[in-house]
C-alpha cells in the first residue's frame, strides 16, 4: 500500500514537472531579445510593452515575444544561443559591441533592406548608419541615442559660489574648491569593474579633444601618444595638484561614479545622458542635477561628444526575416520614437525632435540640446570586438598613474603594448 | 577568578563580534529597503529609515516579476528536493547495507562528481538541454538540480544508516515486515536527523544558485529569484530599494527553513561528521 502510495507520489511529481516552457512557438512568432525588462513600471519597459503590443495588435501576420537578458549578460547568452540553433529573431545590440557580434556572426547585415528605405529616412539618424557598418555591410539600425556630458549638482556648484567650467582647466580649479570633506569635486569610475567603462567612457572624448586617438585603421592601440600622455596628467593633476578628485577613484565603477552624484558626495562627473533621467529619480538630486557639453582643453570648445546607441538588429538563426524587419520598422517609426522619448531616452530619428514635444517640455528641450551637441561635436568611434580588453588596459593605466605607480607615458605604453601583443 | 572573567568577556566580544559581521549585512539590508527613496544614497547615510516605508517592498511586489520569480523558486526547490531525497535515500541504504564489487569505487566517483566545479560543466549543459528539449523549463532544471545534489546525499545519509542497527531492521523483518516497508517505517525514521540536514543543503543550494538557472533559461515565467534580483541592476543604475527589498523576500524561505530545521541540521551533520 504504502509502495503503491509512494510510486503515485512520485508519478505526481514527473507530472508536475511541468513541461517544457520554451513556448511552441506559433510559425509567426518572433522571439526578441533585449536588455529592457518586459514587466514592470519602469517608464522604458511601458514604452516597450507599448510598442510590442501595438504591432502585435496590428496585421502584419507576426508577433512578438520580448525576452529581457539582464544587460551584463545579454550578448554572452545571444552567442551561446545562436552556436546552439536557438538564437532570437530581433536582437538589441549595444554599439560598442557591434563587432563583436559581427565577428561571432550572430547577427545577419541589412543591406538589403535598408536600400528599401527612401534616403531620407536613412539620413534621418542622428548616428549616420556609416558607423553601423561593418566590412561594407549595415548591420543594425539605432533605435535611441546617448551623449557623454558633464553632470553637474548645481547645488554644490551654487554653494561654492561657481560658475559651470568652460575649460577641463577651470574644470580641475573647480573640482579642488568643491573638495571638502566627504564631498569630491570630479569623481570617475576608474577601476577595471563593469568592463572598465567608466574609465574609458572618460578618458575617450578627452583623448579626442586633446588630438589623439583610442586606435589606428588597423585596430592597433595608439592612446600612447602625446594627446593620451596630456589625459592621464590632467587625471593625475585632478588627484595631486588640484585636489579635485581622490584617489579612491580608482576602486570605484561608473555606477559607484553616478551613486556618488546622486548621494551628494560628488559635484561633478562625465555620464552618459541615458541615465541622467535615474540619477534624478531621487529626493536628494531631483532637478539639482544639470548637464552641461564636457569642456576642452582650450576655451570655446566642447571636447567632441562620444556617441553611443542602443540598435536593433536580426539574428543570424531566424527564419523570419521579413517578420524582424517589420517589427524594426514599427519600433523605429514616430510614435514609437515618442514613446520612447516620454520615457528619457533620446530619439535616434533627427525627425523625431520636430514633434511638439521637444520644444514644449523640459525633458524635451534638454534632449533636443544633447541632440543639438551631438549633431555638432558627435564622434562615434568603432570599437573593437576585444573591446573590454582595451577598457581594462586603459583603466589599468589610468589607475597606474593615479596612485604614482608609473608616470603617464610609461604606463599607457604598457596598456598600448598589452593589447597590440594580442591584436 | 579574574582571569576566567576576562576571558568569558572576551569569548562574549569575538561572539559578538561574529554575530556583527553575520548580521550586520542582513539589518542594513532591512533598514535600506525600509528607507524612502530620498534616503537612499544619503550622505552621511541614515542608520534608520525615517519614516519606515514599505513602499519598495510594494513595488516589488506588485510592479514586477518578483512574485513569479518567487513561484518559480518554489516549483523547482521543492521537486528538486524530493527527488533528490528520493534518490538520495534509497541509494545511500543500499550502499549502506549491501556489500557488492565496486562499492567503495562507485562511492569515490561520486564524491568525484561533487568535486567538478559547476561553471566547468555550463555550456555541456546547455547544448544537452537545448538538444533534449528541456531548455527553459522547470523539468530541465529539477532533473540538473537533482544529479548535482544526490552525490553528496548519498554520502551524508550513508553514515546515518550504517548508524542505524541492523537488529531493529532483523527484528522487524522476523515479525513479518518486508524489506521495503522496514526502510520506510524504521530506517527512514531512525534517520531522520541526516535527511532533514540533507534536505536543508538541498534547499539552500538551489534558492541560492544563479549560473545553472541563469544558463538554462531564457523567460520570466522559468526564471529562479537568483537571476529576478538581477532585475534591479540595469543599464540606467541600481534601484537599491527595491533591490534590498527583493533580497529580503528572497531570504526570507530559506531563514524561515533554517530556523525550523536547525537543531536537526547541527544533530545531522555532528552525526555525518563521526560516521563517515
Amino acid at each position: 500500500m504504502r509502495r503503491r502510495t509512494y510510486l503515485a507520489g512520485m508519478a505526481s511529481m514527473a507530472a508536475l514537472g511541468l513541461g517544457s516552457g520554451q513556448a511552441k512557438a506559433a510559425p509567426v512568432t518572433l522571439k526578441m531579445w533585449t536588455f529592457l525588462p518586459i514587466t514592470g513600471n519602469d517608464p522604458r519597459t511601458i514604452a516597450l510593452r507599448g510598442i510590442v503590443d501595438s504591432f502585435n495588435a496590428g496585421s502584419s501576420g507576426y508577433k512578438v515575444e520580448v525576452q529581457s537578458i539582464n544587460y551584463g549578460q545579454i550578448d554572452n547568452m545571444v552567442i551561446q544561443a545562436t552556436a546552439a540553433g536557438q538564437g532570437p529573431d530581433i536582437l538589441n545590440v549595444y554599439t560598442d559591441l557591434l563587432p563583436l557580434h559581427v565577428s561571432a556572426h550572430t547577427i545577419q547585415p541589412l543591406d538589403a533592406r535598408v536600400a528599401t528605405m527612401p534616403a531620407a529616412e536613412r539620413n534621418d539618424f542622428v548616428v549616420p548608419l556609416k558607423f553601423m557598418n561593418y566590412g561594407g555591410h549595415v548591420m543594425a539600425l539605432p533605435w535611441e541615442c546617448r551623449v557623454w556630458l558633464l553632470w553637474y549638482r548645481s547645488d554644490l556648484l551654487r554653494k561654492a559660489d561657481l560658475a559651470v567650467p568652460g575649460t577641463l582647466e577651470e574644470m580641475a580649479v573647480a573640482a579642488g574648491k568643491l573638495s571638502a570633506g566627504n564631498v569630491m569635486g570630479f569623481v570617475m569610475g576608474a577601476s577595471s569593474s563593469e568592463l572598465g567603462a567608466g574609465a574609458i567612457e572618460t578618458f575617450t572624448p578627452l583623448l579626442w579633444d586633446a588630438g589623439g586617438d583610442l586606435l589606428d585603421a588597423h585596430g592597433k592601440a595608439i592612446f600612447n601618444s602625446a594627446a593620451g600622455e596630456r589625459v592621464l596628467s590632467y587625471l593625475r593633476d585632478l588627484v595631486k595638484k588640484y585636489h579635485g578628485m581622490g584617489a579612491n577613484v580608482v576602486t570605484m565603477n561608473a555606477d559607484d561614479a553616478l551613486s556618488s552624484i546622486k548621494a551628494g558626495t560628488a559635484a561633478m562627473t562625465i555620464g552618459g545622458s541615458y541615465r541622467v533621467s535615474a540619477a534624478r529619480d531621487s529626493a536628494i538630486t531631483r532637478d539639482t542635477l544639470l548637464t552641461a557639453p564636457i569642456p576642452g582643453f582650450v576655451s570655446g570648445a566642447p571636447t567632441p561628444a562620444r556617441l553611443a546607441s542602443q540598435t536593433l538588429t536580426i539574428g543570424a538563426n531566424t527564419k523570419y526575416a521579413d517578420g524582424a524587419w517589420a517589427f524594426i520598422m514599427h519600433h523605429l517609426s514616430p510614435a514609437s520614437q515618442l514613446a520612447f522619448a516620454k520615457a528619457a531616452e533620446m530619439p535616434s530619428r533627427i525627425s523625431a525632435y520636430k514633434d511638439a514635444y521637444f520644444t514644449t517640455t523640459a525633458q524635451g528641450k534638454e534632449m533636443s540640446a544633447w541632440a543639438d551637441y551631438a549633431h555638432k561635436y558627435g564622434r562615434l568611434e568603432p570599437m573593437p570586438s576585444d573591446f573590454p580588453k582595451l577598457a581594462a588596459g586603459v583603466a589599468e593605466a589610468i589607475q597606474k598613474v593615479i596612485l604614482g605607480t608609473a608616470d603617464p607615458k610609461a604606463a599607457l605604453d604598457a596598456a598600448a603594448a598589452a593589447y597590440n601583443a594580442h591584436t | 577568578m579574574r582571569r576566567r572573567s576576562a576571558a568569558k568577556f572576551a569569548s562574549v566580544a569575538v561572539l559578538l563580534a561574529a554575530s556583527l559581521l553575520a548580521v550586520g549585512p542582513a539589518l542594513w539590508c532591512l533598514s535600506t529597503a525600509l528607507k524612502p527613496a530620498g534616503q537612499l544614497l544619503a550622505y552621511p547615510p541614515n542608520w534608520l529609515p525615517h519614516p519606515p516605508t514599505l513602499e519598495s517592498i510594494r513595488q516589488v511586489l506588485e510592479q514586477s516579476a518578483l512574485p513569479i520569480y518567487f513561484r518559480n523558486s518554489l516549483i523547482v526547490t521543492g521537486l528538486s528536493l524530493l527527488i533528490s531525497l528520493a534518490i538520495g535515500t534509497h541509494a545511500a541504504y543500499a550502499i549502506a547495507r549491501h556489500r557488492f564489487p565496486g562499492r567503495s569505487a562507485l562511492l569515490v566517483a561520486l564524491l568525484a562528481t561533487s568535486m567538478i566545479p559547476g561553471i566547468a560543466i555550463l555550456v555541456p549543459l546547455y547544448h544537452l538541454s537545448v538538444m533534449s528539449g528541456l531548455y527553459n523549463s522547470f523539468t530541465g532544471q529539477v532533473i540538473v538540480y537533482s544529479a548535482w545534489n544526490v552525490p553528496i546525499l548519498i554520502w551524508l545519509l550513508k553514515g546515518f544508516f550504517e548508524s542505524v542497527p541492523r537488529d531493529i531492521e532483523e527484528a522487524a523483518w522476523i515479525d513479518g515486515c518486508s524489506r521495503l516497508r522496514a526502510f520506510y517505517t524504521i530506517t527512514l525514521r531512525m534517520a531522520r536527523p541526516g535527511i532533514l540536514s540533507g534536505a536543508i543543503m538541498v534547499i539552500v543550494f538551489v534558492w541560492n544558485d544563479f549560473l545553472i538557472t541563469f544558463t538554462l533559461t531564457i523567460s520570466d515565467s522559468r526564471r529562479l529569484l537568483s537571476v529576478g534580483l538581477y532585475t534591479y541592476i540595469s543599464n540606467y543604475g541600481i534601484q537599491w530599494g527595491q533591490l534590498m527589498a527583493a533580497t529580503l523576500i528572497a531570504l526570507a524561505p530559506v531563514v524561515v527553513a533554517f530556523f525550523l530545521l536547525q537543531r536537526h541540521l547541527v544533530e545531522g551533520l555532528m552525526a555525518g561528521a563521526v560516521k563517515g
